[in-house]
């Protein structure tokens, strides 16, 4: 059942969507990176990234 | 750049072994998906349910990936394939038995917004979770500050009850404990269980079929014909969208009023990034979210995201999981486009999500002619709370209103017709006036509203209510300031106006004007009295394409279907009629000639 309350979710770094539970912390040029999926690490990484840079935490950069 | 983002480039390379059993197993599902739609048609309470068919019913398969769904209401399917997915990963499917159903409503764990209850029932066979049954729904009430939760919230506990991924059944009974803590927190208990009965039997007639047909085929042959459902879809949305042309399309909405600050409107940008066989939509540059009810959540800018991308597609592709999957989202947190905890998004889902549409009608504009002028863009939400003269009961109304569609290239825009998010009947006056005390005293189309063009916009509706008795009124109303724009040079559409009149008086005003609120369009719990009177006219559709290249002998349909007069067919469409009616070819001629040398 429900592990966590809204304010404590993660953002995916890419979608923007909050992550309930499993997030997936993939790192990207040498940085922790909060996603959703495995498609949007390859957004994050081919379109998030290349136009946006590095990501706040607030949008699932890692805390680091 | 074309991106090889799959390996599956047609749907020969998929090997389907039995196309005929993969046809008839998908439309099995999908009639499972309609079935369970009229089950609830028919069990539940509310005229949300019942007449207005607020409701999508869908199938997943064991992975949590929708494989089937029913013509229902887009706001929803967009919705769910997030709520579903959400739902199962936080319960856990190790966490499910026979018998559960679940229930949820948070906007922020994938939800659209918080009226619309979802139900998930995981099917067993043999003791095996092998698919899911789910539908969301739109509860009438749900406590809260507001009847039927529009009007100006300003956070999510005003807008009602929250509940995460929680089971309302175990072992086949009702968790009654949670039932109690919802029907004790609604204005409306008999009605609210009623439907929420409605949804948890639609998904035990689903699971019924879903073990029924794995009786037949197996369930090793179930779950590949499941995938091969999903892959046939995707590889023909990839085809679709890699016949598109590669580039970036960007284009700008306002939506107006929140509803709390006065005079604010928000800014919705929005870039269609076409990139080989797989499209991202990236909202960054929208304005921060606001303090009232507009916001959306992820959810339903998602939902409005794939409604559009839907309509752009030609093709007859099944819509499932496989068709979602080239389609990626951007939506920066804490904005009008993907709201933040504990934001209120109540309204996004009514009536920022068709703008949001719009705004992607534009940008595919750009490179389609499949794309379409701006809607009415409201749902015209009127919430009415009373109590029933006939009953002494208490009664919540939801009422949807008609709004007039944006032309496009090759038809005139829909008339009074609930926005496209919701797929939505409106509730016939007569069932309104059996259930409710309040009586309609107009319901017209508006023949000024729409926006001329070579396809003009459908038409908005007026519709007028006397009160029979007491009743609290709230208002979730949007383009009363900004009209819906034309496109291709049609010209822009009549805007929404809600107006009331009370008892005794001779003057129609504003809730701003009478009643001291913020908005005229937006506003909560305005107590009306018996005899007073309510309008609400809704915008119609902008035009397509240049007023005076519209087809002579439809305007003149028009003015002899009293939708437009003989002086407008002349000033607006340059059509010159004669005193019979009939065209005067030769000065429509020259009358459009000067029209079009007017616009060079």
């Amino acid at each position: 059942m429900p592990q966590r309350e809204v304010d404590e979710m993660p953002r995916c770094a890419s979608c923007g969507i909050l992550i309930p539970v499993q997030e997936m912390v993939k790192e990207h040029e040498g940085k922790p990176v909060i996603v959703c999926s495995d498609k949007c690490f390859r957004i994050y990484r081919t379109y998030w990234y290349p136009r946006y840079g590095q990501p706040t935490a607030a949008q699932g950069g890692g805390d680091s | 750049m074309v991106q090889d983002t799959s390996a599956k480039r047609s749907v020969a390379d998929l090997n389907i072994d039995d196309p005929v059993q993969l046809e008839v197993t998908r439309n099995y599902l999908i009639g499972t998906c309609e079935e369970m739609g009229a089950a609830m048609l028919r069990t539940s309470y509310s005229t949300m349910f019942n007449e207005a068919r607020d409701f999508s019913c869908v199938v997943f398969d064991a992975a949590g990936q929708m494989i089937a769904q029913g013509d229902f209401c887009p706001a929803h399917i967009g919705a769910i394939v997030h709520t579903v997915e959400w739902a199962i990963k936080e319960v856990g499917p190790e966490n499910m038995h026979p018998g559960d159903v679940i229930l949820h409503n948070d906007p922020y764990r994938g939800g659209c917004h918080m009226p619309e209850f979802m139900t998930l029932k995981p099917c067993f066979y043999n003791d095996e979770v092998v698919a899911y049954a789910a539908n969301i729904a739109h509860m009438t009430d749900i406590g809260g500050m507001v009847p039927a939760a529009f009007g100006d919230t300003r956070n999510i506990f005003q807008e009602g009850l929250r509940l995460p991924p929680i089971k309302i059944y175990k072992n086949d009974e009702p968790v009654e404990d949670i039932f109690a803590i919802i029907t004790s927190n609604v204005r409306t208990p008999k009605v609210s269980r009623g439907d929420l009965m409605a949804m948890v039997g639609s998904t035990y007639l689903a699971e019924r079929r879903i073990v029924d047909l794995i009786d037949r085929l197996g369930i090793d042959r179930f779950n590949l014909l499941s995938e091969q459902i999903k892959d046939v879809s995707e590889v023909m949305m990839r085809q679709a969208i890699a016949r598109m042309p590669d580039g970036a399309y960007a284009a700008e909405g306002i939506i107006e009023d929140d509803g709390v600050l006065p005079d604010t409107s928000y800014r919705f940008a929005a870039e269609v990034n076409v990139r080989g066989d797989e499209i991202v939509v990236d909202y960054t540059g929208s304005d921060p979210q606001s303090a009232g009810a507009i916001n959306q959540s992820f959810g339903t800018t998602a939902s409005a995201t794939y409604a559009t991308i839907f309509h752009m597609i030609p093709d007859d592709i099944p819509w499932n999981h496989g068709a979602y999957r080239p389609i990626a989202i951007v939506a920066p947190p804490g904005t009008v486009v993907n709201v933040n905890y504990p934001g209120s998004c109540v309204g996004g889902n009514s009536d920022t999500y068709p703008n949001t549409m719009d705004v992607l009608f534009a940008a595919f504009s750009q490179m389609s002619d499949r794309s379409q002028a701006c809607d009415g863009g409201t749902s015209g939400l009127l919430g009415i709370y009373g109590t029933n003269t006939d009953t002494g009961e208490p009664f919540v109304l939801l009422h949807i209103e008609g709004m007039g569609c944006g032309g496009r290239i090759d038809a005139d825009g829909n008339d009074a017709m609930v926005t496209k998010n919701g797929n939505c009947l409106n509730s016939p006056c007569e069932v309104i006036e059996v259930r409710y005390p309040v009586r309609i005293e107009e319901y017209s189309v508006i023949p000024e509203s729409t926006g001329p063009g070579a396809h003009r916009g459908g038409f908005g509706v007026r519709r007028i209510w006397r009160c029979l008795a007491p009743i609290t009124i709230s208002a979730h109303v949007n383009r009363t300031w900004f009209r819906p724009w034309g496109l291709k040079g049609g010209d822009p559409a009549g805007n929404a106006a809600l107006l009331f009149k009370p008892s005794g008086s001779d003057r129609w005003l504003s809730a701003k004007d009478l009643y001291d609120r913020i908005s005229a369009g937006k506003f909560s719990n305005v107590e009306l009295e018996e005899g007073d009177l309510i309008m609400l006219c809704t915008p119609g559709g902008g035009g397509y394409g240049a007023p005076h290249e519209r087809q002579p002998e439809l305007v003149r349909q028009d003015v002899a279907d009293e939708l437009i007069d003989a002086q407008a067919a002349e000033r607006t469409y340059g059509v010159v009629l004669d005193d019979a009616g009939a065209i005067d070819a030769d000065a429509t001629r020259r009358k459009r000639g000067e029209m079009a040398h007017a616009a060079t």
